[in-house]
Order: C-alpha cells, then structure tokens, then sequence
C-alpha cells in the first residue's frame, strides 16, 4: 500500500456504459469522423518554454492528444554553440555539475534518460501513480528514437533528463508520436547540439475484416489512418509508430504491431516518412518562434 | 558585466540580494509586495477527465484531472481524519455508508523542477496533499450523500490528482483553486460513443457542479446511462487559499520559489465565499515577527484576492474562456 | 557490474568482418548458428521447449494453461495470453540484483506485443469457456539460462515450440438452463488438444545493423558493435505481425525496407524449417510409443 498519497478505497471501477452493440456509421465508413481524409494528421500546436524552470521545454498537442516535455541538463556543456544565448545564463537554481549516475561507473558518452508518464486522469481509464511497464517501455522507445538525433559524444558522463508527461490521450500510438516530436524540440530548446530534428508519427492500419467479420476477405480493403484518435484505434488491426530526421534521411525508430502483409507496412512507412516532413516544418516554425522571444526582453 | 554582477551577488549572498529589494518596497521580478502574480485559470481543457482546471500564477503551472469511479463504501466506522466528529455524530445512520468523497494528491513531479526527483512523492508533495485533503473533508465542501448511489453498496470515488507542470513557487494557491475549478467543471462526462453527440448539452452556467453520469445500480454492477442526463454535484463551500511569506520582516503576497526558500515563515489562509476562514496553517517562525496584527493582515489580503479569484472564476465558467487576473485590482481577459 | 566495454580495434575487426561477408565464426551475414530445440522437458507445465543457439544462448520457456475470468472489457469471449521473461542471474554477471529489471521489461513486452492480439495468431475465442465467465489463460514464462547474445530470436522459437507441445484438457460445458452454464474438466490426457493456431504464431527475426550491412543472429561482441537493431515478427504466411526498431541508431529508409523483406523471407523458410523438425520428431515419437519402446527425453543434456 502506498502510504505517501491520500489512500482511496481498496477497489474501485468506472461505471459500466451500455455501449450500443453496433459501430457508428462513421467510424464504420470510409471516410474519417472529424472529416479528415487517411492521409490527414490532425492539427499541431507546439510551443517551446512553457515550463520556465526547465532548461528546454516544450509542448505539443495533436487535436485532443496534450502533452508537455521538460529537458533538464544536470551538466553545463562546455561544447556547446553559443547560437543559443539562453545557455550562457541558465536558468536560477539549475543545478550544476554531473550527476552522479549509480547504474554506471563510466560512460564517455552522454546518457539520454528518458521518463513517459500518463497523468492518471489522461486516459479513459484511470491510471496508477507508479510507472506500469507500458510506461517504461515507452520511455526506452523515447531514448532510443531520440539518441541517433543528440550529440551525445560531446557530454561524457553527463546525464540529460526528458520528462514527458501526457495530459490527455486521444490514442496512445499519438501519444508515443507526440512525445518524440515534441522531447526533440525540447531538447533543441535547451540549446543542446543535435544532428536533426526528430519528427514522429502515428498511423493505424485498419482492415475491414472487423467491420465486416469474413476471414476470407483480402487485405486489398486495408487502410491506412495517419494520427488516428482513440475512438479509431478501437478498430485498428495494426499501429505504426515511425520517427524520422528529414534533413538526415534517417528513420530513427519503428514501432509496428498488429498483422499485416509486407507491402501494406512498407506502404504505411513510406506515408509516414512523407508526414514527418510536414510535421519537420510545424517544429522548426516553433524553435524560430522560440528564438525570436528570446530576443525580447523578459518581464 | 554589471548583470554579471548582479546575477553573482545574487547567488552568493541570496537573503542580502533579497534584503535591498525589499527595502525599497519592490521585489526582484518588479512586483510591489502585496501584489499577486498574473493568475490564468482554464477550465475543462481535458476530455479523458471528468472534470479538470489549469491554473497558472506567475511560473507556477498545476493541472487538475478529475476521475470519477465507482466503489464500495467502508463498513468500519472512518477514521478522525475522514470527517469530522461532529459530522459522523450528526449524520451517523449514513456517515458510515459514504465514507470516500475525493481523494485528493498533489504530484510534484520531476518534470516541474529540478528540485524534485521520480518515485514516490516527496515531503512536500504529501503535505500538499494532506492540505487539500484537509480543506475538502473538515470544511465540508462536498456532501457526503451526493455522492451514494446506493447505500452500503456503491458510492462514488473523485479521484483528484493534481499535477505540477512548471514550479516556481506558492503551490498550495494554485493546487487548491485547480482543485476547486476542476470541481465546479461541468465539463461533460466524455463517453465512448457517441462520437458525434459530444456537443455539451448542459448551459454553461453557474452555479458550481461537476457531472456524474446518471447510474442504475443492480445485482452488484453499477452501470452509466449514456443518454440520461448527468446527475450533478454541488459545492457548499467555496474555499480558496492565499499563501504569504514573512522576509525581512515584510509580508509578501504570493511567493516565487526563491522567496519561499528564504522566507523566515509562510502563512497560508483559506477562506471560503462568506468571507468565513477554513484553515490557516503557518509554518516557520521563532523571529517574533508574526505578531496578531500580522496575522490580521494577511487575512485582510486573503479577503481582497478572493474577490478577485471569485470573479475569475465565475467568468471563466460563463463565458468559457481564459480569465485572468493581473494583480489585486487590476483585472483583464483575454480571449482563449 | 560495469556494461561490457569493446575495444575500438575489436570494433573495427568486427565491422570490417560483416562487410566482408565472413563473420569471426566463420558465418555469413545472414546465418544461423546451430539451433538446438526440445520440446517437452517439464512434465508440471501444459508444454515447454528449450531453445539453444550455438554454445550460447539457452532459453527455456513453459507454457501453463490455466482458468481464469473472463475480461468484461471485451467482448467477453476471449481467452488470454500472458508473457513473462526472466534472465536468471546466472547468465550473465551483468544480470544480478536488479540488473536484469530493464531487460526483462523490454523482452516480455516484446513477446507480449507480438502474441497478444489477432496477429498472435492463437485463436483466443477457442480459449473461452463460458461467455462473459471463465476462459484459459495461457501464461508463457521464459527463462534465460545462458546469454550469447540474440536472445529475443530463441525466445520466439522455444516459445512457438512450446505452444506445438501444450495441450489444453477439453471442456465439457452444462447448460443448466436460465443463463447458468457449468463445465467439467476431462481428466483424459488423450483428449488434450492443441490450441488451435499454433501454427500461425508468428517468430521473431532479429536484424543488427554494422556498419552499412546487416547480420542476423549476433554474438555478444557483435551486439556491442551494432548500431540500430530491427526485430521483424513474421508467420508462416508471411505476413508481418510486428516491427521494432532498439538500440541507439538510425537506419535509412530504404535499407529498413530491404531489411524488412529480408527478415519476412527468413523468417518463413525458418518457421518451415522448424515445423518439419517438430512434426518429424512427433510422428517418430508416436511411432515408437505405439510400438512399446520407451523414448527417452534427452532433457538437458541434449546438443
């Protein structure tokens, strides 16, 4: 029992919804419930520093998917450009200094530590305060899809921190997109030296084969739906998750699940390596953005 | 150079940098001392949840999630800390049936500050927490029987977790009005279908509800009703905080984080809507400076900022817009 | 325990190898080390098999089917699989306390997400008992014994093996009338069957990026090398039923795409290969045991 938090009840549930037996048209349909076509990814906003006491933050939301990423640097980078002047006055109170870090005796590179944590209040089902394993395997997947893009070399023995929090979840697979695209501009933020900018994307794969159950219909219906809401991923078969650095031509990760024949995924990657172009421009709109604030005096 | 300079006296020698400030009656972020941050406070920005509020003063930046669960009351008779003596003797055929209300946590989580590290929460998390706690249950701000659905059988959770997004400093203020603000939400309860009704059917208008869908209780299931209108839930009380912090022998409205670590003592005063104090919690102390009419005027401040938190409140829930409010008689909107 | 550090000449060597097509061992990029499988070890599970790689790598997973209730989150007909993989901390020094934690997280959600769900291929509504009641649960643990690197890999293969070699008793389910159903267990071991689409359980192919060229099946030495690290889940028909990409490193879009093909077409002529090995041993076994004789399990002292 956790004794460090107010204690509820033993047990609890979400009430029981009489959902209705049968999809809604639209969902069953073609085309898309907020009138999007496949290929359409929802709306982004992006804005860096909102969290002030961060070295590098930012935040980004996918139509209803939020979420906030703060970068701390426990360790001044000596290497570091000075494009950024932000990083000659940091932050008060930022601490200073390596950290020590107890898993290892000696890296000469750079240790990415990410944390993906689901507010408990983000999903339609309450989540628990403590990281559950989906939580930690998607903070391995944020370091590893980050790692390629960061300079790592330049900062041995130094430890980055990337918190990521979801506020609200309308689909996990863009929770996991919106969290890489938005930890790499946070990173950016914080004036750390990067090779690119790592924008991700989300798509599910849906066939028709559970709207219309004959196992015997071909893959030929299967669609592809880029940053699909939670209300769509119900009926996915499969997700994709792919994060990608334009200017490099690097895809530094890919998630896939679900059955689908070879060409439908490469098809699906293709789309979202397309995508993750456009999303490139949305991020570096917000850095300029960033820099220009800068600029001006602070209150 | 010379902001070189200031920025090391600064560092080395934080309560002198502090000291010559304040002397001059104005505080190194340009605030005059009785004066309040800019407060923003947005409601109902998250559909997962069943009621939630950001509210931002200054730096600060919490976030209010509220979920709403079904469980089975306790049997046992609930502990002092649950409700009060008078209450349980009052209302004692059901005190022992609808024992859980809201279940208030506050996570200062590392994403905040670099103070804070991950796992469990730290000392100032819980006591956050337990402040909040204490506000909702002994000030009786819910009624305990809105909240049954059947009794001794089923009574309804509010699961509220507060989460720190930015930290710089008064935490508490901000915490408990999130609190409040996701309380009063009459943000719809988001169901899984149907998708396209999800239009609000409820005005928005006062007075102070949170919706729970309707439910039917049978044979041990609780089940929602999606098409039945939601019941709702009032607030009897209203409470909002005020912290101040005692430096130099000056009172500050609103502490920044670097005026909280310095503060000799720290006062916080809760009042509700009638102007009737909930709780006062002072910590610190042994300067002899928090005489009785140092006390009367931090509860003279709490009153003037409840006036202006109250009708930030109001016209947020009204007009359904971003509202803040600049400083103590200063007020502007801003359209979301 | 520090991670194990790799010089830059052993790098070097190692790199150069795989561009060379000729690895330390003597294999090529896309070669298999000698596979090892047993199925059967564990007479207390529903079914086990061992998978080894060369000298290495040795997996041993086990397969208990047991009752369980029925999720009311689905439709309410649905068995359920759950995964669980350990590293014994006599594999590896790097393994000990809590070592393993992070490990042992990534490979049973790497399991996990392959098996459960429609392209796991098991046929989860056969699992279920009673609707809206109790079901099988089939609970797959995998132990780590000895790590010599591509560990993932032996997990799918012992894992398919094991799932060849459960049996499920058979039901028998009572309709009482008015809602009410209950079921009888048979005690009959003849009458276990197979959980029907076993054979669609897809494995695993794990490809390690070197330098501009891939290999499959690396050494401990070569995971030190490797850049980016794919994992393509594959079945017997083909299909793909699960992509992931680890490790610290990027990969080009379209080398992804020949790894993906190459990884697909491995992985089938090995999901083959594997089938005809089991069934062989099978028939075999039921050959000799129709004929009296006594077959031994050669446990673990095979290979």
């Amino acid at each position: 029992m956790d004794r460090k938090r107010i204690a509820g009840p033993e047990l609890s549930v979400p009430p029981l919804f009489d959902k209705p037996q049968i999809v809604p048209q639209e969902l069953a349909g073609e085309g898309r419930p907020d009138g999007r076509s496949p290929e359409d990814v929802r709306p982004i906003f992006l804005k860096t520093g909102l969290i002030n006491q961060a070295n590098g933050s930012a935040y980004i939301e996918l139509g209803n998917t939020k979420l906030a990423c703060a970068v701390y640097v426990l360790f001044f980078p000596t290497h570091c450009s000075s494009a950024f002047p932000r990083l000659i006055t940091p932050p008060p109170r930022c601490s200073y200094g390596p950290r020590q870090n107890k898993k290892q005796t000696f890296s000469n590179m750079g240790l990415l530590n990410c944390e993906f944590k689901f507010a408990s209040f983000s999903c339609s089902k309450r989540r628990g305060n403590q990281r559950d394993s989906q939580e930690k395997e998607y903070s391995q997947i944020l370091s590893e899809a980050l790692a390629p893009a960061v300079r790592l070399e330049l900062f041995p023995k130094a430890m980055i921190d990337v918190f990521v929090t979801v506020l609200e979840n309308d689909g996990t697979a863009s929770c996991l997109a919106g969290a890489i695209t938005a930890a790499s501009v946070a990173i950016a933020d914080a004036g750390l030296e990067m090779i690119d900018q790592v924008a991700a994307v989300s798509a599910v794969e849906r066939s028709h084969h559970l709207v219309f159950p004959q196992r015997t219909q071909s893959f030929a219906k299967d669609q592809i739906l880029m940053d699909a809401t939670s209300a769509e991923e119900k009926l996915e078969t499969g997700t994709l998750v792919v994060s990608y650095m334009p200017s490099a031509n690097e895809v530094t990760h890919v998630l896939q699940t679900g059955e689908t024949e070879g060409p439908v995924t490469v098809q699906a990657i293709e789309q979202c390596i397309d995508a993750c172009s456009k999303i490139y421009t949305v991020m570096s709109a917000a850095l300029v953005e960033s820099l220009k604030e800068g600029e001006r005096p602070r209150v | 150079m010379a902001t070189d300079n200031a920025d090391v006296f600064r560092r080395i020698q934080p309560h002198e940098y502090f000291r010559r400030f304040i002397e001059q009656n104005v505080r190194p972020d340009g605030r005059q001392l009785h004066k309040f941050r800019k407060t923003t406070l947005n409601v109902g920005a998250i559909s997962t949840a069943n009621g939630s509020a950001m509210v931002r003063i200054g730096g600060t930046t919490v976030i209010c999630g509220i979920k709403a669960e079904v469980a089975e009351p306790k049997i046992s008779t609930p502990d002092e800390g649950f409700l009060d003596p008078a209450h349980v003797q009052a209302h004692s055929s059901y005190a022992t049936q609808h024992a859980y209300i809201s279940v208030p946590n506050v996570e200062l989580s590392p994403i905040c500050s670099p103070k804070f590290r991950s796992g469990p929460p730290s000392e100032q998390a819980q006591v956050a927490s337990e402040f909040l706690n204490k506000i909702i249950k002994i000030s009786k701000v819910l009624s305990l029987t809105d909240l049954c659905i059947e009794p001794s059988k089923a009574v309804w959770v509010l699961y509220a977790d507060v989460l720190c997004l930015s930290y710089d400093g008064n935490v508490l203020d901000a915490s408990l009005l999130a609190l409040v603000s996701a309380l009063l939400d009459p943000g719809i309860m988001s169901l899984p279908y149907p998708m396209a009704n999800r239009a609000p059917s409820v005005s928005n208008s006062f007075p102070p509800l949170v919706q729970l869908p309707k439910v039917t209780y049978s044979e041990g299931i609780v089940r929602a009703l999606a098409d039945e209108p939601v019941t709702r839930l009032t607030l009897y009380r209203i409470p909002v905080s005020t912290t101040l912090s005692l430096l130099a022998k000056r009172l500050l409205s609103d502490p920044s984080d670097a005026e909280e670590s310095l503060a000799d003592e720290q006062v916080t005063v809760t009042i509700d809507e009638r102007g009737r104090l909930c709780h006062i919690w002072k910590v610190g102390g042994g300067s002899n400076t928090a005489t009785p009419d140092v006390l009367k005027e931090c509860i003279q401040r709490a009153r003037a900022r409840y006036g202006d938190v109250k009708g930030m409140v109001e016209r947020a829930f009204k007009e359904r817009r971003v509202v803040f409010v600049a400083s103590v008689g200063d007020e502007t909107e801003m359209d979301t | 325990m520090p991670a194990p550090l790799i010089s830059p000449s052993e790098r070097d060597y190692i790199t150069k190898s795989v561009q060379a097509n000729l690895r330390a061992d003597g294999r090529t990029r896309l070669d298999y080390r000698q596979i090892v499988l047993e199925t059967g070890l564990i007479s207390q599970t529903s079914g086990s098999a061992r998978c080894r790689l060369g000298e290495g790598t040795d997996v041993l997973v086990g397969v208990k089917v047991e009752i369980g209730q029925v999720d009311i989150d689905s439709a309410g007909n649905r068995g359920k699989v759950v995964c669980n993989v350990e590293c014994s901390p006599s594999a590896s020094q790097q393994f000990e306390g809590r070592g393993a934690d992070e490990l042992n997280n990534e490979l049973t959600q790497a399991l996990e997400r392959v098996l459960n769900g429609a392209q796991g291929g098991l046929n989860l509504e056969k699992l279920c008992i009673i609707q809206g009641q109790q079901c099988w649960v089939v609970y797959i643990d995998a132990i780590i014994l000895d790590s010599a690197g591509n560990l993932l890999d032996a997990i799918f293969i012992a894992t398919r093996a094991a799932l060849f070699n459960t049996r499920v008793p058979k039901t028998i389910v009572q309709d009482l009338g008015d809602g009410q159903f209950e079921f009888e267990l048979l005690d009959d071991v003849e009458s276990a069957e197979r959980i029907e689409g076993w054979d669609h359980v897809p494995i695993g192919i794990t490809l390690n990026k070197i330098g501009s060229r891939y290999i499959i099946d690396a050494t401990p030495l070569e995971e030190l090398c490797t850049e980016a690290k794919l994992v393509v889940a594959v079945n017997r028909k083909g299909h793909l039923c699960g992509l992931q990409k680890s490790a610290d490193g990027g990969i080009e879009p379209s080398l992804l795409t020949e790894m993906v093909q190459t990884a697909k077409s491995l992985g089938q002529s090995l999901i083959k290969q594997l089938d005809d090995q089991l069934e062989r041993e099978e028939i075999d076994f039921n050959a000799r045991r129709a004929r009296g004789e006594h077959v031994e399990k050669l446990g673990f002292f095979a290979a």
